[in-house]
């Protein structure tokens, strides 16, 4: 196949940017530090490895050949020749015990790695094609799991006759079905993925895309339920030796020494029971336990570096808080303070002071600032947009003043807060609880989420106002109704008793706000509010926004990304990129007159800004992760109107040249803030 | 049928294209009414010209490029591409037909597979219907990121070391691999920040102009399909209300519904956004499961007349070259192709 002649040899269409970090490690490298980073893992794998070497070596590696009887030496303590002492028949049982290993390492790779095979193919093409072939597949094997499996091993195994391979073979019939459900789930999950949807419009083959895209993406859930299982297999395995279908005697299995001991010695000798009994009870902690790691780890390293990684930065870092809550403890539902000095409270005190809040994470690869110095100050009855992109800081700032950020990772290591004066990072987490919702509420951007599914709109506006005020049931409802009725829901009274998903994304995010304005607040904290939602509601939800401020005198933060959102609603704006705000004024001095270079190339490269057909301003490369902050000015590498001082210097947040004269200060974070002549939009 | 006039034959044309989903109910499976999610359909992607289709979440927009591309089966009415009815195709001719077509997804994380390389994901449209061995693949893909505007050096990366720009980039590049006629951008940069959403909408106007491929830029925002489309086609509730001149839609909307969806858009003036008229639409989009009768926007519309109540609005062909679906330009006020935006103005000097 040629290549169309105009597409070979042509020049990039954009600048070719070029590769800003190093390589990181390898995803299996980051898998093996993850398994080894707790002492029970290491200590599984350690027996795993005597046991497996046990099994490899056996008879070369036992003490006395495991099947020579010495009937003077019976039933004999443990002592130095014989460190777990002899059976009945005067057999060493360390060295049973070795020679044993073998079969049960053996049935427990066989069974679960065969049975792994055949479930792979079922499963996937169960989950796959789906239709009358997956029903015909998954009724077959819902008739097989419906008998407990140990009763049908030995049905198997009976109707097979003893011997250690029909009873691997009975295991492994057993397991499949299990093994096949896990496949066909995980591979209905990973079919609804976009990226198989893209190799079957790009013409991908059904088989490619089972073998390179579905079955890579399923190996990790099965390698995990695979180590899970080898327990369940030693334990069939000794149950089913225990009964005499297995190994068969004078041959050691754990299995059947632990039967031989059962009916020779239970009474007279019991600890000869206790150290095969150990034995089984040790190998299958050990595969579980390696199991349990093998799944964390793997689950870690598919969230955390991976999709998360470079979206909102709080929600991988949500996954990893997660991850770490198993280690340590966390501190319920307030984020540590650690700072050492405690800022002033400004005088006048505003409603809301922000004095120089710096905001850190504990993350895997070390502690990471994520809001630098942050100051800024919400008047009552003001609306202020906090506006940046993913990445900025501003969705953790405004998590910061409610202190809602968990901990570990997120800690405040400088700054304070003043609500009304009062320093809200002074307070314990009942103080707290009590401002929480009452006086300072909030609205996050997905409404879906953010609603409980299996309570009643009312019941969610009731509990809002019950958690901060005493009040009747018939005055909490008739207040449930008003606020409704406030934020303008159509037939307030049948909404009450309706789920959130009959609602619409519109009606829902109406009903966030009622819930944060149940008990009057005084400051609103709303996050991306309208982002989830299609325009014309945006312009619905927006007017109402207004209409409730006007009449309730209420202070908001608005945090968005969209400034066309902010020229519509706020009174001030503080633009932030990279942890810090590097503008702040009022939307009309900001938007109109930029001071800086960051503000000014957010503005035209809004779409709605530009000349149709004209090409859209572009800001060159990317924003900076939190790890990579350049030093100097943090815009810099981005900047059109940088200079040398730009790079090294570091830049501070003062009076711009307008705010000076003007009767609104307007800050700027610019070394040339004086001398550029900014285009703001028109 | 929506009478287009250009040159040649159409790259891409749908006729009455209609995808109704069923919804089920109860153990066994009854069906009980559809999701009208495309309901007739005409569309016409000329080649080498981009066409905008806007409409808001519920519209059908996203099925309709589905349908395009045969990810999904129409229910009825054809899809033709180069005049040939495409709808009946299977196996190995719909492999070979999707050459022509490739789509870029609205989310570039989920558009790759997280287990593979870049490489390894740039290869797949080659394996699939270019001969080429192993290094002629790995050239050709480094070939691509740099007409995307990205190092090769990203070829050994996987997809969570590319920041969301630089992944939708990459998706752009896989696209191009066969040289396709047609494009399908699927919101391809709503879920981007603003400078990077530039970035990406610069890069498909210069594509555009550089390797003539034709495209159908989904979005739900008329501002951003702007800035690259020659033609606009709106979408409400599984049908096309308005389909003209970029210009013509933009600045002289035909249909209230486009008009409410232009005036929503808030613009980062302050001074211009708070002395704009604005029209609130009241309430929500109907569901597509029972779609009102009539005209389908009557529910909402603010100059809804006694016969859009009743009877589905007939297309009108404006003298700009638009095709608007509106019984206002033929009852009621009459406006025979002018702006509805006349509609105000008037409203206003009668003030």
């Amino acid at each position: 196949m040629s290549l169309r002649p105009d597409t070979t040899g042509l020049a990039p269409v954009a600048a070719v940017e070029t590769v800003a970090t190093a390589r990181s490690t390898s995803p299996r490298l980051r898998l093996v530090r993850r398994l080894l980073r707790k002492r029970g893992t290491v200590l599984a794998i350690a027996f795993l490895m005597l046991v497996a070497i046990a099994a490899i070596f056996g008879t070369a590696v036992a003490p006395h050949d495991p099947n020579a009887q010495d009937i003077l030496n019976s039933n004999d303590v443990p002592s130095w020749s014989h460190p777990f002492g002899t059976d009945d028949l005067g057999r060493d049982i360390l060295s049973r015990l070795i020679v044993g290993a073998r079969i049960s390492v053996r049935i427990s790779l066989q069974t679960v790695l065969l049975a792994g095979l055949i479930a792979l193919p079922i499963g996937l093409v169960s989950g796959y094609i789906g239709g009358r072939l997956d029903n015909l597949l998954m009724r077959i094997v819902d008739a097989m799991l419906a008998f407990p499996p140990l009763v049908l091993a030995i049905a198997v195994a009976g109707l097979l006759g003893k011997g250690v391979g029909n009873v691997a073979l009975a295991i492994t019939i057993v397991m499949v079905p299990g093994f096949a459900r896990l496949v066909r789930a995980s591979t209905l999950a990973v079919k609804e993925e976009t990226f198989v949807e893209a190799s079957r419009s790009i013409g991908t083959r059904t088989r490619r895309i089972l073998s390179h895209r579905i079955l890579p993406n399923v190996r990790s859930p099965l390698i995990v339920g695979m180590s899970l299982a080898f327990g369940a297999a030693i334990l069939a395995e000794a149950g089913l030796s225990f009964l005499g279908l297995s190994q068969q005697p004078p041959n050691a299995s754990w299995g059947n020494m632990l039967r031989r001991a059962y009916d020779h010695s239970l009474y007279t000798h019991p600890w000869q029971l206790w150290f095969p009994g150990a034995v089984i009870a040790l190998m299958v902690l050990a595969y579980n336990t390696l199991g349990d790691a093998l799944r964390d780890a793997l689950s870690a390293s598919q969230w955390v570096p991976t999709r998360d990684h470079h979206r909102k930065p709080w929600q991988a870092w949500n996954v990893l808080q997660a991850w770490q809550q198993r280690q340590r403890k966390t501190r319920r539902g307030l984020t540590a303070v650690t700072r050492i000095e405690v800022p002033a409270a400004p005088d006048p005190a505003p409603l809301l002071a922000v004095e120089h809040l710096s905001l850190e994470f504990d993350t895997e690869q070390g502690r990471v600032r994520v809001v630098d110095d942050v100051s800024f100050s919400v008047a009552s009855g003001e609306v202020l947009g906090l506006v940046g992109e993913s990445g900025s800081g501003k969705t953790v700032t405004s998590l910061a003043i409610m202190r809602l950020l968990g901990s570990p990772p997120a800690r405040i290591a400088e700054g304070a807060v003043y609500f009304e004066g009062r320093d809200l990072f002074a307070l314990s987490f009942d103080e707290m609880r009590a401002i929480r919702g009452a006086e300072l509420s909030m609205v996050f951007q997905d409404p879906m989420t953010s609603l409980n599914p299996a309570y009643t709109i009312g019941d969610q506006l009731r509990e809002a106002l019950r958690l901060h005020e005493h009040v009747d049931r018939a005055t909490a409802r008739a207040r449930a109704r008003e606020m409704l009725d406030l934020v303008q829901i159509p037939a307030p009274e049948q909404r009450l008793h309706e789920y959130p998903h009959q609602l619409s994304g519109g009606m829902r995010q109406r009903v966030m706000l009622a819930i944060a304005l149940m008990c009057r607040p005084k400051l609103l904290i709303a996050d991306e509010p309208t982002t989830a939602l299609d325009v014309t509601i945006q312009a619905q939800m927006l007017d109402l926004l207004r209409s409730l401020q006007r009449e309730l005198d209420l202070s908001v933060i608005f945090v968005t990304h969209d400034l066309g959102v902010v020229a519509d609603i706020c009174d001030r704006v503080a633009v932030m990129y990279s942890g810090q705000i590097v503008e702040q004024g009022t939307v009309g001095e900001v938007f109109t007159r930029p001071q800086q270079p960051y503000t000014e190339g957010l503005l035209a490269a809004m779409p709605q800004t530009g000349r149709a057909g004209d090409a859209l301003y572009v800001i060159p490369g990317q924003v900076p992760h939190p790890r990579a902050w350049p030093g100097g000015c943090r815009f810099h590498p981005r900047c059109a109107y940088v200079i040398d001082a730009c790079r090294s210097e570091r830049v501070s947040l003062t009076a711009g040249p307008n705010g000076a004269a003007g009767p609104t200060p307007h800050d700027v974070r610019c070394l040339r803030s004086g001398e550029l002549d900014l285009r703001g939009s028109q | 049928m929506t009478a287009i006039t250009s040159a040649g034959p159409a790259l891409l044309e749908t006729r009455q294209v209609r995808k109704l989903f069923p919804i089920e109910r109860g153990l066994r499976r009854r069906v009980h009414g559809h999701v009208r999610a495309v309901d007739g359909v005409d569309l016409v992607v000329p080649r080498a010209t981009t066409v905008g289709l806007v409409g808001e979440s519920g519209s059908g927009k996203s099925t309709l490029g589905r349908l395009v591309l045969r990810l999904i089966e129409p229910t009825s009415g054809q899809v033709c591409f180069e005049g040939n009815d495409i709808t009946t195709l299977h196996g190995r001719e719909l492999r070979e037909l999707r050459r022509n077509f490739q789509i870029v997804f609205q989310d570039p994380y989920s558009s790759f597979d997280a287990t593979a390389t870049m490489l390894d994901s740039l290869r797949e449209p080659m394996r699939a219907h270019l001969e080429l061995d192993a290094a002629q693949q790995t050239a050709r893909a480094a070939e691509l990121l740099e007409i995307v505007g990205m190092s090769p050096e990203y070829l050994t990366r996987y997809p969570y070391e590319l920041s969301g720009g630089q992944l939708q980039r990459a998706g752009v590049a896989r696209a191009l691999t066969v040289d396709p006629k047609l494009l399908i951008l699927d919101e391809p940069v709503s879920s981007l920040d603003v400078s990077t959403q530039a970035q990406v909408i610069n890069l498909f106007a210069q594509l555009q102009d550089r390797l003539h491929v034709a495209m159908l830029f989904i979005a739900h925002d008329l501002s951003i399909v702007r800035h690259v489309s020659e033609r606009i086609a709106v979408m409400y509730l599984g049908r096309i209300v308005e389909d003209g001149p970029a210009a013509a839609v933009y600045d002289q909307p035909k249909h209230p519904y486009t008009e409410a969806l232009l005036s929503a858009i808030p613009v980062p003036n302050p001074v211009r956004q708070r002395e704009r008229r604005r029209i609130i639409l009241e309430g929500d989009i109907p569901s597509p499961a029972n779609p009102p009768a009539g005209c389908r926007f009557h529910t909402r519309c603010p100059y809804v007349l006694d016969v859009c109540r009743a009877e589905d609005p007939p297309p009108f062909l404006t003298p700009d070259g638009t095709t608007v679906f509106c019984h206002l330009h033929t009852s009621g006020p009459q406006l025979e192709g002018a702006s509805i935006g006349d509609l105000r103005t008037g409203d206003r000097s009668a003030q």
